[in-house]
Parts: C-alpha cells; sequence; structure tokens
C-alpha cells in the first residue's frame, strides 16, 4: 500500500483531533468496520461490534481524554471477545456471502481467516494499520515479546500454506 | 517465498478485503441508546426512544445527530444540559465582535475572530449552560426553506458549543461565496453565524445563552440499598443481586434485574419528585423485590439523611439505601500468597462472570502471567478452581451481580510481586484489584548436592542444613529428609528444631525420590529394582505400590510415576487411575496439587539469524486424575537466557511461585518463571554451587 495511503488511514482512525462524537463517527466508522471485519472476517460482526463500540463511547464521552485511541482499543477488544463468544455459540448468525475478490487475494485471505484469533489481530494491526509492535502490544494489552511471536508464527504459517 | 513478497502479499490481501467491505451509517441509532449513568452529562427532561426502549415517562423526545441541515423539519425540541471540564459562572454575552469574510476577499478575518473567540472560550466557560438554537436554510438543493429551533440547553454528543465552533471552521474550509460570524465579547462562544454558497443561505442564532449553577446535593452519589417497605410489606434487594441507587445532578438510576432505569428526580430540600425516565428492555423477568422497589420509588416524595443512611419516603412507602460505596474501596492492595483463598467485593451494579483473570505484574510489564480463575461467588454453585490461561477468557460464563464476596484461590505456581486481579471483561467494561503476592513462607528452596545441603529463603539467604553431601534433599513438616552420597545407601530424617537425626531401615540401592504428606502422613516415594515403594517415615512402614520406576512424584492425592516418557497414576492403595505417553522432548514436572506440566521448548532465532530471539514454550496441563489433557498453551521466554535447551537438561524440576526450578548437569541451578501467555522474562541464576537436586521446600 502506499505510504500516503496508510497515513491517511491512521489520520482517520486515529492521529486527528475529535472534538464532538459526530466529527468521530463521521471520520472513523468506516474504517472501524473495515478494522473490524478484518480481525472477525465477519461483517454482521464487524458491524455489530462498531456500533457497540460508538455506544459505548457516546456513553462515556464525557470522561474519554482520547477518543480516537479509546476507540480504536475498544473495537480491537470487543471483536476478540465476540470471537470468543462465538466458539461457545452454534447458532451463530448466517453470514453474507464473501465479497468478491481476485482469486489471490481471496485464498490469502482465506487462510489469515484461519489463523487463531490473536495472531490474525496482530497481523492485521500490523500490516493493515501499519502499527509499531509496542503500538500493537498497548492494544492488545500484552508485551512486545509477545506481538512478535504472534506475527512471527503467523508469517510462518501463511508462508508455509503460501508456497 | 522471501519475505518482503509475503509482506507484501499480507498487506495487499488486508487492503483488499478492507476496501471491498460495505459500510452503513447507524449515527441515529447510536443517539438513540440509553445514556448510562457515568460521569459527566445527563439527559433532563427528555428521554431517547428507540426500539426495545420503553418510555415510563416525561416527554417522548427523539435525539438527531448533528448536522447542519436537520432533515425533519417536524423534530421536537431538544431539552439536554451541556458539561465540560471547567467551573465558570460566566454572564451572558452582552457585547459581540463580528467578522464578515468571503471568496473573493479570503476568510482571514473570520479566522482570525474565530481562533479569539475559540481561545476566550477556552479560558473559562461554565461547566454548564444552555441556550435556544435557531436555525434557518434557505436551501435551494434542498427544494424549500425552512427554519429551526432547538430550545433550552444541548448536550456534548449533539449541539455544544464546541461543536458550533467545528461548523464554523468546516463552513469555512469548504470555501463558500461568503461566511458571516458573531462571537460573544464576554466568553467567546458562537452568537450567529451564516453561511452562503452558490446552493443557498443557512444561518444559526444563539439565543438566551445563560449558565446554569447548581448547588452541589448532598443526596449526590450511589447509595446500596438495604430496605424497603411498602404499605406494610418488608423487603430487601433481589436474592443473589445487589442494587444501588445512583442520584448525580438532578438525574437517578438503578438497576432494575437485568436491566437498567432512568429517571428524572426534582429534589429541593427534603422534597423528592420523580420525572420522566426510562428503562431497557432486555428480556427477564421482574423480581417481586423489584417491582417492589420501583412501587416505593415512585411513590417516594421525601428525601433525607439518617443519620449516614439515605432514606426516601412516601405514603405508605419508605427505602433505606446505606452510604455510598467509593470505587477507590476496590483498588486496594491486598496480600497475599500462593494458594491462599481470597475474597472481595465489588460494587452492586456492576455485572461480572464467576471467573477472573490475574493479567500482569503490574510494576514489571515484561513479565506477564495470567491465570483465569474461578470464583466461589455467593448464589452460584461454582467451585474454586483456577486453570493457567489458555488464551482468551471465557466471558460465556454465567453473568452475575452482587456484592459477593468473590472468593478465589491464588494459583500455586504464581509469581512473586504485584499484578492486576481483572474481571474477564475488556475495557471499557473491566475492574481490577491490585493483588501483590508475596514470596511463599520461608524455607523456600532446598538444593543438594556435593557441598551439603542448602536451605535458600526467599529473602535470598541461604542456610546449610548438612554438610553432609546428598543426591536429593527434602524439606517438610520441619524435618529435612535427605539421601547422602557418601558411604552406604541410607534415608536419614533429620529434625531441624533439635538437630537429632534418625536413618530409615532401607534396601541396598533404595533410592529416595519424593517426600510429602500424603494420605495423612509424611511419607517418602522410593524406587528399588523390586519396585516403588511408600514408606512412613514416622514409623518406617513401607509397602510396595507399583513396579520400578525412573520416577515418582506426589501430587495431591495421586503419586505420578514414570518410566523414561511413559507416566502412569496410581492411587494410595496402588491402583492404575491412568497410562499415558507423553512427547519425549517434553519437560514434565509436577504443577499445583493435581496437575502435570509438560513443557516443550523450542528456540528461535532472531530475524537477522545471528543468535537466539526467544524461547516459545508448548505447555500442556494434564489433570494427574485423568491424565487427560486439560490446558495447552504457548509462552515465551525472552533472552538474555542461560541455559537453553532447558528441557534437554533439567535432572529434576519442580514448579512453584511461578518459578521453573531447573538443576543443571554442570550444577548450576537455573530458575524460569513460568507465566502463561505472555511468557516471562528469562531470568535464571545460580541457586548454589555444585547443587544436583532442588526441592521446593514443604513446611
Amino acid at each position: 500500500m502506499p505510504d500516503n495511503m496508510r497515513s491517511e488511514i491512521l489520520a482517520r482512525m486515529g492521529d486527528a483531533s475529535t472534538d464532538t462524537f459526530e466529527d468521530l463517527y463521521r471520520a472513523t466508522c468506516p474504517d472501524m468496520i473495515r478494522l473490524a471485519y478484518l480481525i472477525t472476517g465477519s461483517l454482521h460482526i464487524a458491524e455489530e461490534v462498531t456500533h457497540d463500540s460508538y455506544i459505548a463511547i457516546h456513553q462515556r464521552w464525557d470522561s474519554i481524554d482520547n477518543p480516537r485511541a479509546y476507540l480504536r482499543r475498544t473495537v480491537v477488544n470487543r471483536c476478540r471477545s465476540h470471537l470468543r463468544r462465538l466458539q461457545t455459540r452454534r447458532n451463530a448468525p448466517t453470514e453474507p456471502p464473501p465479497p468478491s475478490l481476485p482469486v489471490d487475494i481471496d485464498e490469502t485471505w482465506q487462510l489469515i481467516q484461519h489463523l487463531p484469533t490473536r495472531r490474525r489481530t496482530a497481523l492485521v494491526l500490523r500490516y493493515y494499520l501499519d502499527l509499531p509492535i509496542a503500538e500493537i502490544a498497548d492494544l492488545m494489552r500484552t508485551r512486545p515479546g509477545t506481538v512478535k511471536s504472534l506475527l512471527h508464527r503467523g508469517r510462518e504459517s501463511l508462508r508455509k500454506q503460501l508456497q | 517465498m522471501s519475505d518482503q513478497h509475503l509482506d507484501e502479499q499480507i498487506s495487499g490481501t488486508l487492503h483488499a478485503v478492507a476496501e471491498s467491505v460495505p459500510v452503513r451509517d447507524r449515527l441515529a441509532a447510536i443517539h438513540a441508546e440509553p445514556s448510562r449513568f457515568v460521569r459527566g452529562p445527563v439527559l433532563v427532561g427528555a428521554v431517547a426512544f428507540v426500539a426495545g426502549i420503553v418510555i415510563i415517562g416525561g416527554v417522548l423526545l427523539a435525539l438527531r445527530g448533528s448536522t447542519n441541515e436537520p432533515a425533519d423539519p417536524a423534530a421536537p425540541s431538544v431539552t439536554t444540559l451541556a458539561a465540560s471540564s471547567t467551573t465558570s459562572t460566566m454572564p451572558s454575552a452582552l457585547r459581540s465582535e463580528i467578522a464578515l469574510g468571503g471568496a473573493a476577499d479570503g476568510f482571514g478575518a473570520v479566522e482570525q475572530t474565530l481562533d479569539r473567540a475559540r481561545d476566550r472560550w477556552a479560558a473559562g466557560h461554565p461547566e454548564e449552560y444552555g441556550y435556544r438554537l435557531d436555525i434557518d436554510c434557505n436551501c435551494a438543493e434542498a427544494g424549500s426553506s425552512w427554519s429551526r429551533v432547538f430550545e433550552d440547553d444541548v448536550a456534548p454528543g449533539t449541539v455544544t458549543v464546541e461543536t458550533l465552533f467545528n461548523r464554523i471552521t468546516a463552513a469555512i474550509e469548504e470555501q463558500p461565496e461568503a461566511v458571516e460570524v458573531e462571537f460573544s465579547a464576554t466568553d467567546g462562544h458562537p452568537m450567529a453565524y451564516r453561511v452562503t454558497t452558490a446552493s443557498g443561505e443557512f444561518s444559526v442564532a444563539v439565543a438566551e445563552f445563560h449558565p446554569i449553577t447548581r448547588d452541589p446535593s448532598p443526596f449526590d452519589g450511589t447509595w446500596r440499598f438495604v430496605e424497603g417497605t411498602v404499605d406494610g410489606t418488608t423487603f430487601k434487594s433481589p436474592a443473589n443481586r445487589g442494587l444501588s441507587l445512583t442520584l448525580l445532578r438532578g438525574g437517578a438510576q438503578y438497576p432494575t434485574d437485568c436491566n437498567q432505569t432512568d429517571h428524572r428526580v426534582d429534589i429541593h430540600r427534603s422534597s423528592f419528585g420523580l420525572g420522566g425516565g426510562s428503562t431497557t428492555l432486555v428480556g427477564c423477568d421482574t423480581s417481586p423485590e423489584t417491582a417492589l422497589f420501583q412501587e416505593a420509588f415512585g411513590r417516594s416524595d421525601s428525601i433525607q439523611l439518617n443519620g449516614v443512611d439515605l432514606v426516601l419516603g412516601g405514603d405508605g412507602v419508605s427505602l433505606r439505601f446505606t452510604p455510598p460505596q467509593q470505587p477507590d474501596d476496590f483498588g486496594d492492595l491486598q496480600l497475599t500468597a500462593a494458594g491462599e483463598r481470597l475474597s472481595f467485593e465489588i460494587p452492586d451494579e456492576r455485572e461480572r462472570t464467576a471467573t477472573y483473570i490475574i493479567t500482569s505484574q503490574i510494576e514489571t510489564p515484561d513479565r506477564d502471567v495470567r491465570y483465569l480463575l474461578t470464583a466461589e461467588t455467593a448464589g452460584l454453585e461454582t467451585t474454586a478452581s483456577w486453570q493457567r490461561w489458555q488464551g482468551e477468557p471465557d466471558e460465556s460464563a454465567p453473568t452475575v451481580t452482587g456484592p459477593g464476596p468473590d472468593t478465589i484461590v491464588v494459583p500455586d505456581d504464581i509469581w512473586v510481586g504485584d499484578h492486576a486481579l481483572c474481571s474477564p471483561y475488556w475495557e471499557p467494561d473491566q475492574f481490577c484489584f491490585t493483588l501483590r503476592v508475596r514470596p511463599p513462607s520461608a524455607p523456600w528452596v532446598v538444593t543438594a548436592g556435593e557441598a551439603g545441603v542448602v536451605l535458600h529463603d526467599a529473602d535470598g539467604t541461604s542456610e546449610i542444613l548438612s554438610t553432609e553431601s546428598a543426591t536429593i534433599a527434602f524439606y517438610v513438616d520441619g524435618r529435612l529428609v535427605f539421601q547422602p552420597t557418601t558411604g552406604p545407601d541410607r534415608i536419614v530424617i533429620t529434625d531441624l528444631a533439635d538437630g537429632h537425626s534418625e536413618e530409615i531401615p532401607h534396601q541396598p540401592d533404595e533410592a529416595l525420590l519424593d517426600v510429602a504428606e500424603f494420605d495423612g502422613t509424611v511419607q517418602a516415594l522410593t524406587t528399588h529394582s523390586s519396585g516403588t515403594y511408600l514408606v512412613d517415615i514416622d514409623t518406617a512402614d513401607r509397602r510396595r505400590i507399583a513396579a520400578p520406576a525412573t520416577e515418582a512424584r506426589f501430587t495431591g492425592a495421586t503419586l505420578i510415576l514414570r518410566t523414561g516418557n511413559s507416566f502412569s497414576a496410581v492411587r494410595a492403595d496402588g491402583s492404575t487411575l491412568w497410562d499415558r505417553v507423553l512427547d519425549p522432548e517434553a519437560l514434565v514436572t509436577p504443577d499445583q496439587e493435581g496437575q502435570l506440566r509438560a513443557d516443550i521448548f523450542t528456540t528461535l532465532n532472531n530475524d537477522a539469524g545471528d543468535g537466539p530471539y526467544f524461547q516459545y514454550v508448548q505447555t500442556e496441563l494434564i489433570d494427574s486424575a485423568t491424565g487427560e489433557t486439560v490446558a495447552s498453551y504457548e509462552w515465551e521466554v525472552a533472552i538474555p537466557f542461560e541455559g537453553h535447551e532447558i528441557g534437554e537438561r533439567c535432572v529434576r524440576s519442580e514448579i512453584k511461585a511461578g518459578l521453573l526450578l531447573c538443576p543443571q548437569p554442570d550444577g548450576r541451578m537455573v530458575t524460569l518463571p513460568t507465566g502463561g501467555d505472555g511468557g516471562g522474562s528469562g531470568d535464571s541464576h545460580t541457586l548454589t554451587s555444585g547443587a544436583t537436586t532442588a526441592t521446593f521446600a514443604r513446611p
């Protein structure tokens, strides 16, 4: 991805100032849904998680210092929480068919979707948001060494299956 | 596939997929969610209405998302409060500053005026304020002209003064034909602005701006419900569920079983009046106690403090509450140790599952050990147990409320140091206690070797218990039990209180394997070519329980025997519970009581390939009663770390207090933290030179 596109995403998702809840929503909602989709692999869950995250932010708006950072953390954490719950439920909602993608992209996407949740989350935060290790660790509430380990194992798993 | 190609493949895929995701705008639905009672603004005289929310009373209103063009001219007024972090009692604006700019001559003057007004507003403005917002639009694109009036006060998230500033800024950035602004010369708030574009004119006027001052109410805070009456019927909180009332800035909130109810309340001195309200509509039955509470609350017309208690009263009704519980109470540091039982309470209204997680060492983030703990919780038939973190907490556990207390057992192999004991939810729903785990009671570790038997206390000091070289030694119940290497094979028992020693009758070549309290007495496990024996060290009674084993350990009520990599569990009577073969590369150690732990260590090189990066460990926990795997997870040990390939080199290992105790063939003693996911720092140090075995003391 071009650097300017990464900068744009980051600016939308976390680095720009936010004055009102509406501003935050308008500026970040699409990217948050995309982020949630990449982590969960489910548009249904991604929409619900993102929606719930905004509700949580809205209800705590007055006490949040950095709404965008808080929002990003909330979305990531709620994605993982949803996935955990889904593991114990059999009647997950019917998922609409995935968007039409080129064959090579679709193949890689299928492999990414089958990675363990934590590895997939780390990869998304690293390769989609281009976040540094320390920030990923902070978002995932783990330490940098663990993030490196997750990325290493995630990449190696993909490399084996793509070859 | 090269690293670069792989990275590009992953990145390209994620971005391509992300861009293909359709997005829906659901802002209006978010605004319609009922507000929780949190620090900050409260809705006054207005409630949100969406599917799933029932209006109890008051005016039915709709909160709109703030846009420059209200789409529904028929939308009713919105009455809310705005709040900000600073306090002031600024008077209403009497003077103003006006600026006009246009596409032809630029917007410099407007922007300068806007900046000055923003600074003035930021320098000091009312904590709460209200105004009437008049909006007029002559919009050619819309094909119609309309005007709107929002009366009274506004709230953050809808149309605050900050919102108005932002809208003016946004309007200027759109390069319209003209922008006209007017700000208060007193406090800087916008008084009016008009934006003219090719498609029409949009103007906003702020009228009747006024600060709102409130005297702090002595009743504000969260109160725990104790007891109530309705027409002679006395009732308390619903079973297993606490009930708290929060009063704050003219609003009230309390849980109604699985739902939450908000009300506007009018309190003037000792009079109490109930205004509009709303409740969520989660599907659950209303308990009789909750129904009585709601009736009493609705019929209350007086409020007073009776001593430290809050009392609401009315005709035939009363409600009594105890003083609010301060959140800081829950963050207090609690001192505990591995194996201890810990009880704590949380606020009534906080829902939680019956599980907790010890997430991290607070002061040392590099060391991150996690456990999933099951709490003994009032009203739930759960048993106290714990398991190591398996990757993610189980949020599907039963959800409970109420004050508890919740009781957990601190894991036996927890690290010494500061931890955060947290509910399994992630932020913002997570809450934590601070937990300081102290070292296990001294004596701590006993090492045996050529230099004798040495007892290492938790504070780093050591004491030589015996100068006689030994192959293995144990400290149990104030007695030292060891097998000397010199002279004929013996098993020696020394009472450290008086120094008296005696020897257990033994068979030639009988090896001591373990000593522990077992089946009510202190017993030794020995092995001999004729079999594996249990020996009572007080009576010297011995009985054969199994075929010869190369290693044997006590784990709770079970004996684990090992021959090569074949493991079996036997009961005290010698009957076999299970047999199992484990990975030959696994380092198998008894973990906390009732479990075995099998670790496979793998060293990974760093990205440059010029050295070890970290050791990554696959761990399997095995129920010693069933032989079944109860958990498996991965963790890592970061460098610097001495003693790689520890799994192949450990002579006899044990785990306690968060440490893997691993004697090396060269006589060094390596200790490793044994945290679950997240791993440990990889510290290692020599406990004693020349030691060949080490055991944790069992005082």
